[in-house]
């Protein structure tokens, strides 16, 4: 996996269902942050799963309790914001599915997994590192630290699918 | 901004730095480990930061973080980089690829084109309207310790690195990557 590339399959994937509209409004950085937060426990695990074959004292094959239990923790309070984000994604006609029960699960159900899917097992070393070092910070604030690694690497890769995220305003 | 030309210029700086100090000598190279990885990146912070202030400031309104916390941010670096400054030299040591007691001087000199050059390099990096977004970036990881982010720069650079490496040896490049006098981010080991 390249980050880039890894990251991209978000934007890939959300922004299929609404291909054919002909400008969709962009997320803004709550929204991108919101959908990376509810994704992170099952990346987080799908990573260490594809990456069976880092040592087992690596931190994606076995994360800390702590840290499990606070990106798990911090799913629900994000739901709202991911919602909206979904909605703007997949456009006007189809917007009403972010509305379901299901919506939420079916993203961290597909996307989650996807995503770990692209990881390239000569880079499961470099992200572990990464993990390890995002680890302390809070569920809001590290999906915020990967929305952001996602808005400058998406400059990176100018013929890549792009999540369409505003342009950001000041931290709150 | 790009994640990947920050990263690469990084590289090259250090790079630059190091032979222009050391052209003389005979080079022998081996790779970086991430802690000496961590340790250059964690030194050369300070002045990063400072060149990154230095042009968000006036691109930024009067409560963004880096408004009200650069000079704080700057500190923290400083007293990373302090606590880093001899493993910082052997990264340094590597990158120019001498060895014994006058290259650490030599080294040392070498830091500190790298430390002026850094700051440089990323004012002509970034654009004032990366700002925001870099701002919030660090707002949000200002939890994280000068250490920590200093370690996952080392991180995203060697996976970064990694890609680098791998197009240049499907587009024919790789004498060239193999002449780069930047040593090679050793594999990640897990002690």
């Amino acid at each position: 996996m390249r980050i880039p590339a890894t990251l991209a399959l978000l934007a890939c994937a959300m922004s299929s269902a609404a291909s054919a509209q002909s400008a969709r409004p962009c997320l803004t950085g709550n929204e991108a942050e919101a959908l990376f937060q509810v994704m992170l426990p099952d990346v987080i695990r799908e990573m260490g799963r594809v990456c069976a074959a880092l040592p087992a004292n690596a931190f994606l094959r076995q994360p800390s309790a702590s840290f499990t239990a606070r990106i798990n923790a911090g799913v629900d309070p994000a739901i709202p914001a991911a919602q909206a984000g979904i909605r703007k994604l997949l456009g006007p006609d189809a917007g009403f599915i972010a509305d379901s029960q299901f919506a939420i699960p079916a993203v961290r159900a597909i996307i989650g997994p996807a995503i770990a899917q692209t990881v390239k097992p000569a880079d499961c070393g470099g992200l572990d590192k990464i993990v390890t070092n995002l680890a302390p910070l809070p569920p809001r604030n590290l999906a915020a630290v990967f929305a952001g690694l996602l808005q400058l690497s998406q400059n990176d890769e100018k013929r890549a699918p792009r999540l369409p995220i505003c342009p950001m305003g000041r931290p709150r | 901004m790009k994640l990947k030309s920050i990263m690469t210029a990084f590289a090259s700086i250090v790079a630059f730095a190091a032979t222009t100090a050391h052209a003389a000598q005979t080079t022998e190279q081996s790779c970086l480990t991430q802690p000496e990885l961590q340790a250059l990146i964690a030194s050369i912070m300070p002045d990063a930061v400072r060149g990154l202030v230095g042009v968000c400031r006036p691109a930024l309104p009067a409560g963004a973080y880096l408004q009200k916390n650069g000079d704080a941010l700057i500190a923290a670096f400083d007293a990373e980089a302090r606590s880093s400054v001899d493993a910082a030299g052997v990264a340094m040591r590597k990158v120019a690829g001498v060895k014994g007691e006058i290259s650490a001087a030599l080294s040392a000199e070498a830091l500190v084109k790298v430390k002026q050059e850094i700051g440089v390099e990323l004012t002509k990096e970034i654009k004032p309207k990366d700002c925001p977004g870099i701002d919030r970036l660090l707002f949000h990881a200002s939890a994280l310790s000068p250490a920590n982010f200093a370690g996952l720069l080392g991180a995203v650079g060697t996976i970064v690195e990694a890609g680098n490496a791998e197009k240049a040896g499907k587009g024919g490049k790789t004498a060239a990557r193999k002449k780069s006098s930047f040593p090679p981010i050793c594999p990640i080991t897990f002690d």
